[in-house]
């Protein structure tokens, strides 16, 4: 495992998304609106992660509330990445986000506990179990 | 809807458009397009299963043939092949002028290897004795284990029976060079009975029948003997 990065570089910006670690623990992901995430988003954002967290296992709050929809090869991706995250929120907001969380969460079966959320308190209060 | 009709006739490629502004409508295409995505995967999943399983079957088959048509201990073919390639070659003879042979190879004493030496260099004996047989024979010509002891060879081709007696006491000779057997090298001798085709028989259990005979003779001569069919009751 390699070490996080310290507080003052701990944000890292894509042209898709944006991620940091919170001070309570929590990675934040931001994708950028109407989004289509591909495999290759899948792998930066998972990249990014593993950055921000020197590879040990963390909540993530995903908000992907009007997000675009992702392809098969990024929700099996990020299905399979149980070992860089303990749990995940996904704050959904449109129709579309909805059915994208929804299928993500029924379908791809991803290996880390995921729920769908309307708010951030509630998804945040959710991974604070989550947290060391 | 366009995308569905799609997915009816298995083009599950087909995708609907999914617009920047998310809302219903755009749900529905983007789950039509997720299911399409699953449709697609899981049918190449069972068709690379099922060509992965008929790959599989392919060899078992090509396995359970090779087992069911050859000698398991010496990988020879079994009296079952050698029928078979008998018959085909008996039904050629109207087509080829040419004699073919048929000769039964019986161990000597191969009891007696067993009992003293043990089961274990018995079946030694027994496969080094198939690779002498079939690195003596000519292409063309086969070898089978009949039983136990006994294995038949056809000589596909032969101008004579004298001369289908000459290469069956080359093999006969070859056959006598020393074998490892445990410990020591130990030679042994076979007798042959020959019977030379197409005259006089009209099938394939006539012509083994015919060479088992003169092996028979062969054994009564004492061992190491070769004997042709044509010749027994004559000495």
């Amino acid at each position: 495992m390699g070490r996080p990065m310290d507080n003052e570089s701990a944000e890292i910006i894509n042209p898709k998304f944006k991620m940091w670690l919170r001070p309570d623990g929590i990675v934040q992901l931001v994708w950028v609106p109407a989004t289509v995430m591909s495999f290759e988003d899948a792998i930066a954002a998972i990249d990014a992660m593993a950055k921000l967290t020197g590879g040990q296992r963390c909540p993530l709050l995903v908000d992907a509330h009007d997000a675009g929809p992702q392809d098969r090869s990024a929700r099996s991706e990020f299905a399979r990445r149980g070992d860089l995250v303990s749990a995940v929120a996904i704050l959904a907001g449109t129709p579309l986000s909805r059915l994208v969380g929804s299928f993500f969460i029924a379908v791809s079966k991803p290996m880390a506990p995921t729920r769908l959320f309307d708010d951030e308190s509630s998804a945040l209060t959710w991974l604070t179990k989550f947290t060391k | 809807m366009g995308t569905i009709q799609e997915f009816a006739v298995l083009r599950f490629d087909a995708r609907a458009e999914v617009s920047p502004r998310g809302d219903i409508v755009d749900a529905v295409a983007a789950g039509v397009n997720f299911l399409g995505e699953e449709l697609e995967a899981s049918y190449s999943e069972i068709e690379r299963k099922v060509a992965d399983r008929t790959a599989e079957l392919d060899v078992m088959t090509h396995e359970l043939t090779r087992r069911t048509l050859h000698d398991e201990l010496t990988g020879l073919p079994n009296r079952t092949l050698f029928w078979d390639r008998l018959s085909h070659r008996m039904s050629l003879a109207d087509r080829r002028h040419s004699c073919f042979a048929v000769i039964l190879v019986d161990i000597d004493k191969f009891k007696e290897t067993n009992d003293t030496l043990g089961h274990a260099v018995g079946d030694e004996l027994l496969i080094d004795v198939a690779m002498r047989i079939r690195s003596v024979l000519r292409v063309g010509d086969s070898s089978a284990r009949m039983s136990g002891d006994e294995f038949l060879v056809l000589l596909d081709d032969v101008g004579s029976p004298e001369a289908a007696l000459v290469l069956a006491s080359r093999l006969n000779a070859a056959l006598r060079e020393p074998y490892e057997m445990g410990p020591d090298r130990r030679s042994i001798t076979t007798s042959m009975g020959v019977a030379v085709g197409p005259e006089g028989f009209a099938e394939a259990d006539a012509m083994v029948a015919a060479a088992d005979a003169a092996m028979y003779e062969a054994k009564q001569r004492g061992p190491g003997q070769c004997v042709l069919y044509s010749e027994i009751g004559r000495n």
